[in-house]
């Protein structure tokens, strides 16, 4: 990179599609005579200032490939608790995206940091893009002079949805407001659209379609015919309707069975985005077929509480009834709430969590549940927030609480150094003594990632200290199964060849320990 | 090496539907970005960092939508949508366009003579006209019918959603920090 004077380089230590988000929208947005560049730090979070040996040493030779010595670093991070501690000395900008005024505070003795309050990647490049004058910034607005109409640029970006599978609601929707439809006085193209007709109007066929959909939803010559679940109408009820035999090896269900008490596999994380939520309901589902023509059930648990992005994409009756729920009658002796949903997975119960809350509940309490979950079925698998198990925030206590009462722990990682460190520190917790682990590792495809130093030596520490690593091939198909309402164990053979021995591990090491 | 590749080409009934249903979203997504691109008269070639869904390759580097909009669409309802976009844009209106960040599309009828897809999403746009603003805030449903083999959009409608509740999405999908 040429050198000129008072140069930004803007390095995201943001998590991985919100980092994708903001860097996008800054490239676009750099002027570019103003030499600044964008990059991406390959160690995110807290991890990139926590860092130590040989990560510490792959970062500094990234910084100074990326960060010449005449340019003002300006780092873009979302809050962590002990951020603010790796701030004192630090010779750069920050913008940082905090939940609300209190963390905002928090930054507020230091000069070079700008805090935001956000939780959405695209106004943290806006407020980055404003505050610093090497981007294009957005025109003035002038609310006395009326723009003109004609002269007015066409706006270049469209905010546009994802597109997701539909699907019956999973949770009640959060209240509307009063009035959902206001008052239109400025068409728009939708509404000038609205007025054209299907060019070919076919209320017989429109008809033939919702018959299709009934009749072809539990296909003549499937079990589930007279299964227990409502209709669904549509593609996602037929592809939810098995087409083959999931094979899974015959020791699984036998070890199962043959373990007591029914042990309970927790599945935490230190950081996000490492395939928790797939790897629990997985994990469980594989059980769930190992004991499909047993007497025996599973359970899969989502005490994942605060982050509910993942279970909300299930497709989990609105009625059933959560760990929440259950936890009250426990807890007062009330009549327990409705029966679990049952999964179409056979043998496998699901227990969701209610949103309207993300309350800690007593050690106790848990322990009281896991019984109860014990006297009901023959194994517990339960996906945990991403946290380090203490009991400072009511995250954190969760994680605390089921460890302490774990039979085996599943901590799913990537190929992300920042993911691997994660591992490592859980490793350290004191509440992880003892704890047989089994590591899930989903392997990048990309050679060069999986093969570098930082990554292998790792995953040599990690070996060392868990009692299996399990390779999970990295692939797009495991977010597509959920976006889908799709099993993971039907998106893709490889996906469920690889969470078959997951399993499997993670049963043989159940054993063992036994 | 043969085998492997050999082996590629049995498409197990699962994988077939996989494919189906990514074509059916790449082309409702497409339709929905270069609709309003065209009305908006914006033209421009689509970003693959803002539009990552966006997965006609073969035209998104054509700068008009229009262009865009004929190669997986009917030439019979561009046709009938021309003169509604003429009518639009005699307005002389502006949009900031934003359609929030979830959607829902539920697919029928993949096995029949007209698969349909249903897209449901929410115009969180900002409308202008002289010194008038207005927000909407509105849940729309676009409905394709597309031809047997999927390769193209024969027919659309676009209706406002007043009927149902949204299927709730939640956050997901939203890139959250």
């Amino acid at each position: 990179m040429p050198g000129s004077p008072s140069r930004y380089v803007f390095l995201s230590l943001l998590p991985e599609r919100a980092s994708a988000q903001t860097v996008g929208l800054l490239d676009a947005a750099l002027i570019p005579e103003s030499g600044a560049a964008v990059v991406t730090a390959p160690v995110r979070g807290l991890a990139f200032f926590a860092a130590r040996g040989a990560v510490a040493r792959e970062l500094d030779l990234w910084w100074s490939r990326y960060v010449p010595a005449d340019a003002v670093p300006v780092l873009l991070a979302v809050d962590e608790s002990g951020l603010e501690a790796h701030l004192g000395g630090l010779d750069a900008e920050l913008v940082v995206a905090v939940a609300d005024e209190v963390d905002r505070r928090r930054y507020a003795r230091f000069s070079h940091c700008h805090a935001i309050v956000t939780s959405d990647p695209a106004q943290l490049a806006e407020h980055t893009i404003a505050t610093f004058a090497c981007f294009r910034q957005p025109a003035p607005e002038r609310p006395h002079v009326p723009p003109a109409p004609p002269e007015e640029p066409p706006p270049t970006v469209i905010f546009m949805p994802r597109l997701q599978q539909a699907r019956a609601p999973a949770r009640v929707a959060p209240p509307q407001p009063a009035e959902r439809t206001p008052a239109v006085t400025l068409p728009d193209p939708f509404t000038e659209l609205s007025s054209v007709a299907r060019l070919s109007e076919q209320a017989a066929g429109d008809r033939r379609h919702e018959d299709l959909s009934r009749a072809s939803l539990f296909a003549v010559g499937t079990s589930r015919a007279s299964g227990p679940h409502p209709p669904r109408f549509g593609l996602v009820g037929r592809l939810l309707v098995r087409r083959h035999t999931i094979t899974i090896p015959r020791e699984i269900g036998d070890l199962v069975l043959g373990l007591h008490p029914p042990p309970l596999v927790v599945v935490p994380a230190r950081k996000g985005g490492v395939g928790k939520t797939v790897t629990a309901g997985a994990v469980a589902q594989v059980i769930g077929y190992a004991l499909g023509d047993t007497t025996g059930s599973a359970a899969i648990v989502d005490q994942n509480i605060g982050n509910p992005d993942q279970w909300g994409r299930l497709d989990i009756p609105a009625s059933a009834g959560t760990v929440r729920q259950l936890m009250a009658a426990l807890s007062s002796g009330l009549e327990l709430p409705p029966t679990p949903a049952w999964a179409k997975t056979p043998a496998l119960a699901v227990y969701p969590e209610d949103r309207a809350s993300a309350d800690a509940y007593p050690p106790g309490l848990i322990q009281r549940f896991v019984q109860h979950l014990r006297e009901r079925h023959v194994f517990l698998v339960v996906d945990l927030p991403n946290r380090l198990p203490d009991y400072t925030t009511a995250e954190a206590s969760i994680c605390a609480a089921y460890l302490d009462l774990a039979d085996l722990v599943i901590l799913p990682t990537t190929d992300d150094p920042s993911a691997l460190l994660g591992v490592l520190e859980y490793l350290e917790t004191p509440s992880m003594r003892g704890k047989p682990v089994v590591v899930s590792y989903i392997v990048s495809t990309d050679r060069e990632l999986r093969r570098h130093r930082v990554v292998v030596d790792l995953l040599h520490e990690i070996r060392q200290r868990v009692a299996a690593i399990e390779m999970v091939p990295k692939s797009e198909k495991a977010t597509l199964a959920i976006v889908k309402g799709v099993s993971i164990l039907d998106i893709s053979p490889k996906l469920r060849d690889a969470y078959i021995r997951v399993t499997h591990t993670a049963v043989r090491t159940l054993a063992a320990a036994g | 090496m043969f085998g492997k590749r050999a082996k590629r080409f049995d498409v197990s009934p699962d994988e077939q539907r996989e494919h189906q249903i990514e074509q059916v979203h790449t082309l409702t997504y497409a339709l929905l970005l270069d609709v309003v691109a065209w009305f908006l008269d914006i033209q421009e070639p689509v970003s693959e960092s803002l539009f990552p869904e966006y997965g006609l390759s073969q035209v998104k580097d054509v700068a008009d939508p229009r262009k865009r909009l004929g190669a997986y669409c009917s030439p019979r309802l561009l046709a009938a949508w021309e003169p509604v976009r003429a009518r639009w844009l005699q307005r002389e209106i502006r949009v900031k366009p934003d359609f929030g960040t979830t959607a829902t599309l539920q697919i029928e009828g993949l096995d029949e003579e007209t698969p349909r897809a249903v897209a449901r999403f929410t115009d969180r746009s900002v409308v202008e006209r002289d010194q008038q603003r207005q927000y909407n805030s509105r849940d729309w449903v676009l409905t394709a019918w597309l031809r047997q083999d999927l390769t193209r959009i024969e027919d659309a409608t676009f209706r406002l959603a007043l009927d149902e509740p949204a299927p709730a999405s939640g956050r997901v999908g939203q890139p959250a920090l």
